[in-house]
């Protein structure tokens, strides 16, 4: 199941090279090459687009190696430059409209905006300081794999430090006007928008399907975190 | 904690059988109810998708209590003794703890292996058990990993889940935390199915699955103190987070790690709806 990286989805998929007697070998070379055709078709046309979104992945996770692990870089700068990053590279819009999910739809567009806006601070926020002290991490691209969702992917990349065991993590991207953002992270076959979706979900259920009062808590967390961050850096 | 009956059953093979086979006919039962999707994302294909039929959670205020109630038990003894533990011990002796863990679940795995028809995998447990057994030292040492053996984890609940049974539903144990009536059954029949506890009891040790179970809870805790803050740091609604972490965990677990057959768990994601920048200013509602 996870052999097949560059196949089409619809194939044909009789294993008949295991039948015995000779009776059956054209038979079986028909199946054969009806298995195998597809592949060399699916190699043929999408071999540099299947590369691509890997080729971007690569270069993204290598500028933020470049530029968010020095450990003496001060944390606003180190967020700026993040912030950067993360615009250009995540697809922030269809994160947010994903994790809202069906309150996405009944909210109003400012409140659509500011959600949007918060989420991408809480982003920030929560990931922009891991990056530091992890200058000597390799980052590899294993599988470039395109789901059903037309121009969507999904890459299994490694992870490696010197600290601790190499790490696999799945990246969901999809292509837009021939660029290719970032829409899911997935660790150990945990996705960050399914679990955001959930919690999401069920905060603004809690409180009565009112999505400005997760936007308020959202802005709140935002603000407490920053003051802890602030007071953390004044005390270093 | 399963390891409580064991003194009012005292261990016979018989009874043990009879517990076996009626957690079984339990699970035939469960199993021929019409199966809830198991990851609860059956309807999300429809435009109004959301977290509607996604949560399963019938028991959801008593699961609150009990998952505040484990969340304080936490604060109170468990993360400080996982941080104390890790503060005194060298790391080395750390793996030591989750090694000698490891190599004593390693025959259940192993059963769980073959139950799931993972002869591979069996195969796997069962060098790692007679290599890191000898000469691992007792299993002090994972030997086994450096030869192309790594190490992966089963239990009956992901037999259960490997056959097509559904977790049920969200349920939150005290003291064990997330489960769910599969899981949980799985729990109890992993008991009575593990040779280690069959071999304790003829060898006359007393409490050794109790043991196995305690340092496993501190080893593992012990290195999650940081993520575990910071998923409780930045989280809206905790109880949720963890339910979803869990669920997605656990079917992670059951594929063995191995991507799902077509896109990550189908009808789940849509990102497909491409003209929602469009849609939005004119959307009526």
């Amino acid at each position: 199941m996870m052999k097949i990286s560059r196949t089409t989805p619809t194939r044909p998929a009789e294993p008949a090279n295991r039948w015995p007697g000779p009776a059956l070998r054209v038979l079986a070379a028909v199946c054969f090459w009806a298995m195998i055709l597809p592949v060399l078709a699916g190699t043929g046309q999408p071999a540099s687009a299947a590369s691509e979104p890997g080729t971007f992945l690569t270069s993204m996770t290598g500028r933020a190696i470049a530029q968010l692990t020095d450990e003496s870089l001060p944390l606003p700068e180190r967020k700026a430059r993040f912030r950067i990053l993360f615009r250009e590279n995540f697809d922030v819009p269809a994160v947010g409209r994903f994790v809202l999910g069906r309150y996405w739809r009944r909210a109003k567009p400012e409140t659509q905006d500011a959600f949007l806006s918060v989420f991408e601070e809480i982003m920030i926020q929560r990931f922009a300081p891991k990056f530091a002290g992890y200058a000597d991490t390799t980052f590899e691209v294993s599988r470039v794999r395109p789901l059903d969702q037309p121009g969507h992917f999904l890459i299994r990349s490694r992870i490696s430090t010197d600290r601790g065991e190499p790490i696999e993590i799945d990246w969901r991207v999809r292509e837009r006007d021939g660029h290719f953002k970032i829409i899911d992270v997935i660790g150990e076959g945990i996705s960050m928008a399914l679990t955001l979706r959930s919690e999401y979900g069920s905060a603004i259920k809690s409180s009565g399907g009112q999505v400005e009062s997760l936007i308020d808590r959202l802005r709140a967390q935002v603000q407490n975190d920053g003051d802890t961050q602030t007071s953390e850096s004044v005390a270093n | 904690m399963p390891i409580l009956f064991s003194s009012i059953l005292n261990g016979s093979f018989y009874r043990r059988l009879i517990v076996i086979l009626a957690a079984l006919t339990l699970v035939a039962g469960c199993a021929s109810q019409p199966k809830p999707a198991s990851d609860g994302w059956s309807g999300s294909d429809d435009l109004e998708y959301g977290e509607l039929d996604t949560e399963n959670d019938p028991l959801e205020l008593l699961n609150r209590f009990t998952f505040a109630f484990n969340l304080m038990l936490d604060t109170m003894v468990f993360q400080p003794v996982a941080a104390t533990y890790r503060f005194l011990l060298p790391a080395e002796v750390r793996n030591s703890v989750r090694n000698t863990v490891r190599n004593l679940r390693s025959p259940l795995i192993f059963v769980n292996d073959v139950l799931q028809g993972e002869l591979e995998r069996a195969e796997t447990t069962l060098v790692r058990f007679l290599v890191n057994s000898t000469i691992g030292v007792l299993g002090l040492f994972d030997v086994a990993a450096d030869m192309g053996y790594p190490y992966h984890n089963e239990d009956f609940g992901q037999t259960l889940g490997a056959h097509g049974m559904g977790e049920g539903f969200y349920l939150v144990l005290p003291i064990l935390g997330p489960s769910s009536p599969r899981d949980g059954i799985g729990m109890l029949v992993d008991y009575y199915l593990d040779p280690i506890s069959y071999a304790a009891d003829a060898a006359d040790v007393e409490d050794l699955l109790l043991a196995r179970t305690i340092a496993d809870g501190i080893d593992t805790r012990a290195r999650n103190i940081e993520v575990i803050e910071d998923l409780q740091r930045d989280s809206i609604d905790f109880y949720a987070r963890v339910r979803s972490l869990y669920r997605q965990s656990r079917a992670n677990d059951i594929r063995n790690g191995l991507a799902p057959e077509k896109s990550p768990t189908p009808g789940l994601y849509r990102f497909d709806i491409e003209n929602d920048d469009e849609n939005k200013s004119d959307d009526p509602n």
